[in-house]
């Protein structure tokens, strides 16, 4: 009789509280009938009970068939997108984590130990995103439980017609590139609007931290730096997610690249932003405000030179994509 | 040799798992505990796996088609099962199905 309640034991430990009481009642008198029509009123020995239990198989597969759900955490349904988002959110962590490094590594210096800890912290934060996103998901899966009839649904309102042509050449976008260009894009963001002070470096015997970017000037173009950065972004993940330029892509990027150098050129006429007010000789202040100013030209010419070929480049292949579909689709016509 | 086996095996489970709703509601017009379901399915041939049968009674409660309820007035308590209104309206349908898909499979088997 004791192996009986061990089996029982052992089924409802894995059945969730609410019917597990019941369950188990069941199963027990499924047992004793079992055992009744197995030894027609006798007692039954041992060999008689592990018979009956044997024909029931195994605890946790006689559970398993007792859950409802499918027995994973997250289902068909979500997996491509969970993964997506757990690529997207480990880069995302690892990449943050690096760049806060950084930015106490230029304040106030790195010794060899920091690197140990760095990593630490990386894989433990690695470690608590999987966690936040894979509950994130399997709470979606469970709250979202009409697999069939969304199945249904799906299968009805697809149309062949709405398949994505397959990109071209032109229209072919390198995940590594574009995940590269999120990087940068938001590294710049984050320095240029929380730590412009960063701009800059040491000079002077006791090596003392100069920064160069004035400030005030800095603050009347920071709205338009980061309207610019808004549209990259908004063209760099959907480049990401649907892994191919299309129009809107096109025109996004390249209004971003326009915008830019825009910017540059009027950056250009404004007012030099560089700043050595905080420089104590006289004679260096001079030949460095000299200098700089030249650096800080080249920068805006050659920004608006990169800008203005890049949307051209882009103005290209945007023209020359339509342009080839035509061409194929009239050659079969 | 024992691999084809274990193919065939598996070949003819899953398609004997389709056939598994279909008996169990057949054989639940009049009401029966687990047990005395896995018998009367034996005796008409049908070899019923019982930790796939009472789980499977289970769902098909949660879905409506089957009526279950703890009976005390025999040696020891049982948990009845049977058709629901519900479930008559299906177990007619599914018939006129599986005549027609064994029709069918007559036609291409021939």
């Amino acid at each position: 009789m004791d192996l009986i309640e061990r089996y029982i034991y052992s089924v409802g430990r894995l059945l969730p509280g609410k019917n597990r009481r019941d369950i188990e009642n069941e199963l027990r008198s499924l047992i004793m009938d079992a055992l009744d029509e197995r030894t027609q009123g006798e007692t039954p020995t041992e060999d008689d009970i592990i018979a009956v239990l044997k024909e029931l198989g195994e605890p946790s597969r006689i559970a398993r068939n007792y859950l409802q759900d499918g027995g994973y955490i997250i289902g068909p349904r979500f997996y491509s997108l969970y993964m997506l988002v757990i690529k997207i959110a480990l880069a995302a962590t690892a990449f943050g984590l690096c760049v806060a490094f950084a930015v106490e590594a230029i304040g106030n210096g790195v010794v060899p130990l920091d690197f140990l800890k760095l990593a630490g912290q990386i894989f433990l934060a690695m470690f608590s995103c999987v966690g936040v996103v894979t509950v994130t998901f399997a709470l979606t899966e469970r709250l979202n439980p009409n697999i069939q009839e969304e199945l249904t649904n799906e299968t009805q309102s697809w149309n062949p017609k709405d398949l994505p042509g397959i990109p071209d050449n032109h229209e072919k976008v390198k995940a590594s590139e574009q995940t590269l260009a999120l990087i940068f894009t938001v590294a710049f963001f984050v320095l240029i609007n929380f730590f412009p002070q960063l701009f800059g470096f040491f000079i002077g015997e006791k090596g003392r931290f100069i920064t160069l970017i004035d400030l005030i000037v800095l603050k009347d173009y920071l709205p338009f730096i980061n309207v610019l950065f808004g549209l990259s972004l908004v063209g760099t993940i959907l480049l990401l997610a649907e892994g191919r330029y299309r129009g809107l892509t096109f025109a996004l990027e390249i209004i971003g690249s326009l915008g830019a150098m825009i910017l540059a050129i009027f950056m250009l006429s404004g007012p030099v932003m560089v700043d050595v007010s905080l420089i104590d000789s006289p004679e260096l202040k001079a030949t460095l405000s000299k200098v700089l100013g030249w650096v800080y030209r080249g920068i805006l010419v050659m920004a608006a030179l990169a800008s203005a070929t890049e949307a051209v480049r882009l103005g290209n292949r945007w023209l020359k994509s339509s342009g080839r579909n035509v061409d194929i689709f009239q050659k079969h016509l | 040799m024992a691999e084809k086996d274990t193919l065939y095996e598996g070949l003819i489970l899953e398609l004997r798992r389709g056939t598994l709703v279909l008996c169990v509601l057949g054989r639940l017009r009049e009401k029966k505990y687990g047990y005395a379901l896995v018998q009367d399915l034996k005796e008409h041939g049908v070899n019923i796996d019982q930790g796939t049968l009472y789980p499977l009674l289970r769902r098909l409660e949660k879905q409506g088609l089957l009526d279950s309820d703890w009976s005390l007035e025999e040696s020891r308590p049982r948990r009845y099962y049977i058709l629901s209104q519900e479930g008559y309206q299906v177990l007619e349908r599914m018939k006129k199905d599986w005549y027609a898909m064994a029709e069918t499979m007559e036609r291409i088997l021939a």
